[in-house]
């Protein structure tokens, strides 16, 4: 879509997605399909997400960022061996901070999905970017 | 690309579903698949378009981990099985019995490898212990593996205990923590048996290989052995050393009490109790046999099985029996990973052979049979401590305890438990006070007379308290703060040399105090104060060349630090120590008799030995030179527009910057005025780069009035002057080295002995030669003007820069271009 060399990389900032009107651009970042697509990730922001690599790794983290590759940006990230001791023994981790997956590493994603909504006056995450442990 | 990877992502999502229990199903169901939709939605954002929470900052970005890449990664899955002490016991990757020679030789050398790593500074967790082996011992059914385990874990335990005992270390120098397995180590422990047990393995060996039951290649097996128990025997060789020397002697003697030993003692004391000197010897033979271990092992190591995992993760194993660099992660804190570097086998040998050299030298050079007198160990300690920065970390801690030896019995015993070196003697019987007074004495012999102890004894009331407690701290300082300066982190050694002038300057004035008691008829002459000078004066100059190596200065600095380095602070010092070499110059024409042979053999000694000190003092004299004159040439190119970048020291906030900056030497107790050290700076810059204005030049220090200049061009022919006086000065200290060298005068020590630290006298001629050229030009009138900046190369000596005239620039005339002579300023 014509954009900028990829050198830069452009932060979208969701709050305000008001585009500057007139522009070619604004054009194509207007569509249903992006808006939509956006608004998915966006509500994934700060949830749980349980990513499985390419060497069958488990990582379990508070999802941060993402870019058009899908690599993704995990906070508070706890490390499983296997899928199977993520779910036999959650303590049998190895906690790395914050982890960058690339996205041709990725296997599967999941998203936690219980109900509790993350709201806007707790963002889920702490200041110094590890999760606020969700109540369960 | 995306299409292969999700084809792959197929086949193994398929391999990791689990079959369904009904708990695992209800955990899941927790979790919702968003693959497919997630990556889809990426799509929409652009390139180089990230998405990213509020809370999140690219600054974060950068700090993340990233994952599946092996430098960062050092969890990743690779396509190999990972081992595990218990699980993999006994497998055909960690096979307990019936190894062959190789795959034994494989895993001594690689465990050899870890240890020298471990001594470098690497985690245990990451090197020693990537051998699984050592989690297992008992296991183990093959008895030399078994033993060398067991030597290899005592081994850590006594190295251990001797570096941290010392406590020379900084934090990338050497990681002591063992994460858990110190339990397994202090088992180890008893180095009797083990060393038996050693000796036992290898005979054992010895007679099977000759009955014919073993393969001619386990007689390699058998150096390894024998390096590991002479390392072994070695440690405990100067363990028995260090209790001897601790031992005895004078450990009942109160410190605060001058020594009571006559001056005959001082002079010729054995340094150490024969009981000692015989434990050395001892050491000594043992050095020779863990260095003839080493050198056999070193021709060896091409026989073991190579570690080919170590260098490419993907291949199918780690290649050594029994190695598992993964295996320990779960217990390293959650940093962040680093890349842990292995010494390849060879350089490891050689690590550990580095480690005995340094350490026979250090046994040479700070004994009793190198220093025939008591006098000249204050040299030899200097030199020895300061060539000892590049040592590796273990020599160091170990020629600590030798000279520093803890006096108690219970420091010795309590390994582990760090007690501190503060009560520590000179080789463990000598007070600190004692080795002040001898090197004091070899510092000025003509002024500390005869008996420098005796007069210092006759002191009655005040005075005598005030020498107890001077003596006391000055020779404390300079034992246990001086001493141990020397280490690779060179910032940590900035933070110990500002300490040291912290607990020196304090001193000055008691030291001016108690030569005045010594001598109250004399005002001339004093003993401790240009002593005392001269240790400042190396500090602080160590102090202010620091900066250089760790890129401290900004463009802007560099003239405040030439100042400094220069007459704008060096002078006062250097003042202090003229005036007492003058009194001494003068003492020496007046107690000289030609007449007869014991006066003319006195006075030839006391010439060597002035010599020595002399040889010093116009080092640091040649050094001031050359800084002088750096000063002025930067206040020249500053004003004839070459280098703008070098602002004046008049700009806001310069005034606390510089005393932040120079903090440490800035005590100066008593100022000839009060007038700050910065003022000073101020008007020696203002002196050389404005012009026209009226200068104030009165209350400048004596020696630092000068005419004001007329033009730059003044001031680059006073660069000049002070660049020619730095270069003689410096030629003729080269030449003295040299030619002392040669020289074998026993009764001092030679010349060429005295380092000055952070000394390049060939380098710095080269520099002082190359802008005496520069300036002579410049002051000629040549390529006058700011279309010819001027650049400073510090490529030739890191810590005086060589002036280096660029081609012009654009906006000059080519009609001036061409009319300037074509010599390139170097």
């Amino acid at each position: 879509a014509g954009c900028a060399d990829g050198a830069d990389a452009v932060a979208v900032s969701i709050d305000s997605l008001s585009l500057s009107e007139g522009h070619q651009q604004a054009q194509a970042e207007c569509s249903p399909e992006r808006m939509t697509a956006l608004k998915f990730l966006t509500d994934c922001l700060g949830r749980l997400l349980r990513c499985t690599m390419i060497d069958g790794r488990v990582l379990v983290g508070t999802f941060a960022c993402t870019d058009r590759d899908s690599n993704i940006i995990l906070a508070g990230c706890l490390e499983y061996q296997s899928l199977a001791d993520c779910l036999a023994d959650p303590r049998d981790c190895r906690s790395l901070g914050l982890a960058m997956i690339p996205g041709n590493k990725l296997v599967k994603m999941e998203l936690e999905s219980f109900g509790q909504q993350q709201n806007d006056v707790s963002d889920g995450l702490r200041s110094d970017g590890s999760p606020e442990t969700p109540a369960s | 690309s995306m299409t292969s990877s999700s084809n792959d992502s197929q086949q193994l999502g398929q391999l990791l579903q689990e079959p369904g229990s009904q708990q695992q199903q209800q955990q899941q169901s927790d979790y919702s698949d968003i693959t497919e939709q997630f990556k889809s939605a990426a799509c929409h954002l652009q390139l180089g378009e990230l998405l990213q929470h509020q809370s999140f900052s690219l600054y974060d970005a950068m700090t993340a981990i990233e994952m599946m890449e092996p430098k960062m990664d050092s969890g990743m899955r690779l396509d190999r099985e990972i081992l595990h002490p218990q699980r993999s016991a006994g497998g055909p990757l960690m096979k307990l019995s019936d190894l062959t020679d190789a795959e034994l030789l494989g895993v001594m050398d690689e465990s050899l490898a870890c240890l020298a790593s471990w001594l470098d500074g690497e985690s245990a967790l990451q090197s020693v212990f990537i051998n699984l082996y050592l989690q297992c011992i008992d296991k183990i059914e093959c008895q030399p593996l078994r033993t060398f385990c067991h030597g290899l874990l005592c081994l850590l335990q006594r190295a251990k205990d001797v570096i941290t005992l010392a406590n020379t270390t900084d934090e990338e120098d050497f990681n002591p923590l063992l994460y858990g397995f110190e339990a397994a180590a202090a088992q180890a422990a008893d180095d009797e048996r083990i060393t038996s047990a050693l000796k036992e393995a290898d005979d054992d060996i010895g007679r099977q290989v000759k009955a014919g039951q073993l393969a001619a290649g386990h007689r390699l097996v058998q150096h390894r052995l024998r390096l590991l128990r002479s390392l072994l025997l070695l440690l405990r060789q100067f363990h028995r050393m260090l209790q001897a020397m601790g031992g005895g002697g004078s450990a009942d003697l109160p410190d605060s009490a001058l020594s009571v030993t006559s001056a005959a003692a001082i002079d010729t004391a054995e340094l150490v109790s024969p009981a000692a000197a015989e434990a050395a010897a001892e050491v000594r033979r043992q050095l020779e046999s863990a260095s003839s271990a080493c050198a056999s092992v070193a021709a060896s190591l091409e026989v073991g099985q190579p570690a080919a995992g170590r260098d490419d993760p993907r291949l199918k194993a780690y290649g050594v029996q029994g190695f598992e660099p993964l295996a320990n992660l779960r217990q390293l804190p959650p940093s962040f990973p680093r890349c842990v570097r292995v010494f390849e086998r060879p350089a490891a040998v050689a690590y550990l052979a580095r480690c005995l050299d340094c350490l026979r030298q250090f046994l040479t050079d700070v004994t009793p049979a190198a220093c025939p007198s008591y006098q000249q160990l204050y040299t030899r300690l200097a030199l020895v401590c300061g060539l000892s920065s590049d040592a590796p970390c273990f020599a160091r801690s170990c020629l600590r305890l030798l000279y520093c030896c803890p006096a108690q019995q219970q420091q010795l015993h309590n390994y582990g438990i760090n007690l501190g070196l503060g009560s520590a003697r000179l080789f463990g019987r000598h007070s600190p006070v004692e080795f002040l007074l001898a090197s004091v004495k070899q510092f000025c012999p003509i002024a500390a007379g005869a008996d420098l102890n005796a007069s210092v004894r006759q002191l009655q009331g005040q005075s005598r308290q005030l020498a107890d407690s001077l003596c006391l701290q000055l020779g404390r300082a300079l034992l246990h703060q001086v001493c141990p300066l020397f280490s690779r982190n060179r910032s940590r050694k900035r933070e110990k040399l500002a300490a040291c002038l912290d607990a020196l300057w304090p001193l000055y004035e008691s030291c001016y105090c108690l030569d005045r008691a010594l001598f109250p008829n004399d005002e001339c002459r004093s003993l401790f104060l240009p002593y005392l000078t001269f240790y400042l004066f190396r500090l602080s100059r160590l102090y202010l060349l620091s900066g250089f190596s760790l890129q401290l200065y900004a463009r802007h600095e560099l003239p405040s630090v030439y100042f400094m380095l220069g007459d704008g602070y060096m002078y006062f010092l250097l003042v202090g120590i003229v005036q007492a070499d003058l009194a001494i110059q003068q003492q020496l024409q007046l107690t000289h008799n030609p007449y007869t042979k014991l006066s003319r053999q006195h006075h030839r000694y006391h010439q060597q030995v002035q010599t020595l000190y002399q040889h010093h003092l116009s080092m640091l004299r040649a050094s001031n030179y050359l800084a002088t004159a750096t000063f002025y040439a930067l206040a020249a190119l500053h004003s004839d527009g070459k280098m703008q970048q070098l602002a004046s020291p008049h700009q806001a906030g310069e005034s606390s910057s510089f005393k932040h900056r120079y903090q440490p030497l800035l005590q100066r107790p008593f100022l000839p005025r009060s007038i700050t050290c910065y003022t000073n700076l101020q008007t020696m810059w203002d002196s050389r780069t404005t012009f026209n204005g009226e200068l104030d030049d009165s209350e400048l220090d004596e020696g630092q009035q000068r005419k004001p200049a007329s033009t730059p061009a003044d001031v680059y022919a006073e660069a000049t002057r002070e660049f020619e006086k730095a270069r003689d000065a410096l030629v003729k200290v080269v030449n003295t080295a040299s030619s002392s060298a040669g020289s074998n005068s026993k009764s001092a020590p030679s010349l060429a002995t005295v380092c000055i630290e952070d000394w390049d006298g060939e380098a710095m001629i080269k520099v002082a030669k190359t802008n005496m050229v520069v300036t002579k030009l410049l002051a000629a009138g040549h390529r006058a003007g700011p279309q010819h900046p001027a650049e400073l190369d510090f490529s030739v000596c890191p810590h005086y820069p060589v002036i280096k005239l660029l081609a012009p620039t654009a906006a000059s005339s080519t009609a001036a271009a061409a009319a300037a002579p074509s010599s390139n300023g170097k």
